[in-house]
């Protein structure tokens, strides 16, 4: 993938060296020397050698265009991100879980076919154009909450304003992840709600509340954690468009620019990152469903 | 057929992408300039613009009807192509089984680890953003999901009594795969083109929202991020915009519903 990468940008029209140096037609002993400096004169398969040797020690390079080793500017972004894309999986999980496990008890009611609807419009609804129009509504109209940015200007790094900064991001990114946990808890609910040890536990006389929650409802669980874990890699990096609508200072915002400005190093890493982060939510979700299940038991 | 006109999401999905269709004709035939600036700049929806007018004085209703073709081409073109392939692969694969099989199985693991819109928005950014590039990357990264779907129905089809009595009075592989099938598989193949033309539809428009779409079109997702600095103040200009795209995606998902409902497709199509 990283091979991938390099070849994919080197093959692009254009010369790195150029947008390094600022303008194209700028001086050739300058370029040269940024050539030089940066190993771009070298052949593709040396810098490809070059960087996974480096990579394997964790060292991801240094980006020109940031000023900074790749993995100190990853670093430097990685906090913005966790916070945004976990406050999404949190709000997703107790509101998706909840709604969907209601739905599932109450079949065919007001909030399964609300539920139902709304699932819909989230797959359909373009993130951008949501978290635009909620900018345009509590932001530039009510004055409620900040329109985009982490920290307010004047007085920043309070965590009370941080929170208020992160409302309007979370909420966006959060809805098709949302309509995905409702989506799979209802059907996995609603099949469980079927199962043999759901009747004898009615036949005992347990409330119906107890039924959904005790026996039915943590059986319905595994594959939600398939859906949430599946998606991380995908929430992490592919916030891009949401970060960019509310000028949120993390990795999506950060792999933007980097296209832009044809950060070669910058790129590579964070896919790079992106493919790891993937690995280890795919861990972790095996670490989950062991604990969620206990007859599938360690070895 | 009862359950055709039964099912109320694929009625409304239908006539809805067929509307869409309709004014993308009916903006080619018009013929009116979606470029065209004038003096009423960031005007409110009146009798002369019926949908206002953006930040340059173009029509907003003329603009939208253009931008029909330009959402419709990139969300159907794409996920054609690759219900032709990915149905090809994946009979083939499932079918035979084999090295072809191994290859397709670890191309799908490799297209679901990158995102998608990553992988447009970088060779979107390098490359120019034409909508033939932007189609090509959507076609390559889709149709390995369409043959994995393909794969694992033929695998269990293939074992069935009727390719066996088909065998037994002759019939060769090509007629088994082309008559038998083919035709059962089509179902799944064509609810998870419905769906991917609903993502195209998303990711055209998030690309040309970043700055990196096609500029010689008309798109949605490009006047919603040109909107982005008057949204709060006329609302128009993003409204009626997103409120297309959105329909529209909305529409082709409700076709993709609707067929499952009607060919009882189990929807483990997303993704």
């Amino acid at each position: 993938m990283t091979a991938a990468t390099f070849a994919l940008i080197s093959a692009a029209p254009g010369d790195t060296a150029q947008v390094l140096a600022g303008q194209a037609g700028a001086d050739p002993a300058y370029l040269a020397l940024i050539r030089e400096r940066f190993q771009l004169d070298r052949p593709l398969r040396y810098q490809i050698a070059s960087y996974l040797g480096h990579a394997a020690r964790g060292d991801l390079g240094y980006s020109p265009v940031q000023g900074r080793p790749v993995r100190s500017a990853i670093e430097a972004r990685l906090p913005a991100s966790a916070l945004l894309a976990g406050t999404a999986l949190v709000l997703a999980t107790v509101v998706g879980v909840s709604v969907g496990t209601f739905a599932a008890a109450h079949r065919g009611g007001a909030v399964d076919a609300a539920a139902s609807v709304m699932s819909l419009l989230a797959y359909s609804l373009p993130v951008f154009w949501l978290g635009q129009l909620l900018v345009a509504l509590f932001a530039v109209r009510l004055h409620w909450l900040p329109a985009g940015g982490m920290h307010a200007a004047d007085e920043p790094g309070g965590v009370a304003d941080v929170l208020r900064h992160l409302v309007l991001p979370a909420v966006t990114l959060s809805l098709l992840l949302v309509a995905l946990v409702v989506r799979v808890t209802r059907a996995a609910t609603a099949e469980a709600l079927g199962e043999d040890y759901v009747v004898a536990a009615r036949a005992k006389g347990a409330p119906e509340a107890r039924v959904v929650a005790v026996h039915a409802l943590p059986n319905a669980l595994r594959p939600v954690v398939t859906v949430l874990t599946g998606y991380l890699g995908l929430v992490l990096t592919g916030s891009v468009l949401v970060e960019t609508v509310f000028v949120w200072p993390g990795l999506g915002r950060l792999l933007y620019d980097s296209v832009l400005a044809r950060d070669t190093p910058m790129l590579a890493g964070l896919l790079l990152f992106s493919a790891v982060v993937v690995v280890l939510a795919n861990i972790a979700a095996d670490i989950l469903y062991r604990v969620l299940d206990p007859r599938t038991g360690f070895r | 057929m009862r359950a055709v006109r039964e099912s109320r999401r694929l009625t409304i999905g239908g006539v809805f992408v067929l509307a869409v269709a309709g004014a993308a004709v009916f903006a080619a035939v018009a013929g009116a300039d979606a470029f065209r600036t004038s003096e009423t700049i960031l005007g409110a929806p009146s009798g002369a613009h019926p949908l206002g007018t953006d930040e340059l004085g173009r029509d907003i209703l003329t603009r939208i009807l253009d931008g029909a073709a330009t959402t419709l081409t990139v969300a159907l073109a794409p996920a054609a192509v690759a219900a032709v392939i990915g149905t090809t692969v994946g009979l083939a694969g499932g079918f035979y089984g084999g090295l072809l099989d191994e290859a397709l199985l670890k191309l799908t693991e490799l297209v679901l680890i990158v995102p998608r819109f990553l992988v447009a928005l970088v060779a979107a950014a390098l490359f120019g953003g034409s909508l033939w590039l932007v189609g090509v990357v959507l076609a390559a990264t889709f149709w390995p999901t369409t043959a994995r779907l393909v794969r694992a129905d033929t695998i269990s089809l293939r074992e069935r009594e009727f390719v066996e009595a088909s065998r037994s009075v002759g019939a060769g592989d090509w007629w088994i795969l082309s008559r038998h099938l083919l035709l059962l598989v089509a179902p799944i193949v064509v609810v998870n083109t419905s769906f991917q033309a609903g993502q195209a539809a998303l990711i055209e428009a998030g690309l040309a929202f970043l700055g990196v779409g096609d500029r010689n079109v008309v798109s949605w997702g490009a006047m919603i991020a040109d909107a982005q600095s008057y949204v709060g103040t006329a609302w128009w200009t993003s409204v009626f915009p997103g409120a297309a795209l959105a329909a529209t995606i909305l529409a082709l998902n409700l076709v993709g519903d609707g067929l499952a409902d009607v060919w009882d497709v189990r929807a483990r199509t997303r993704l």
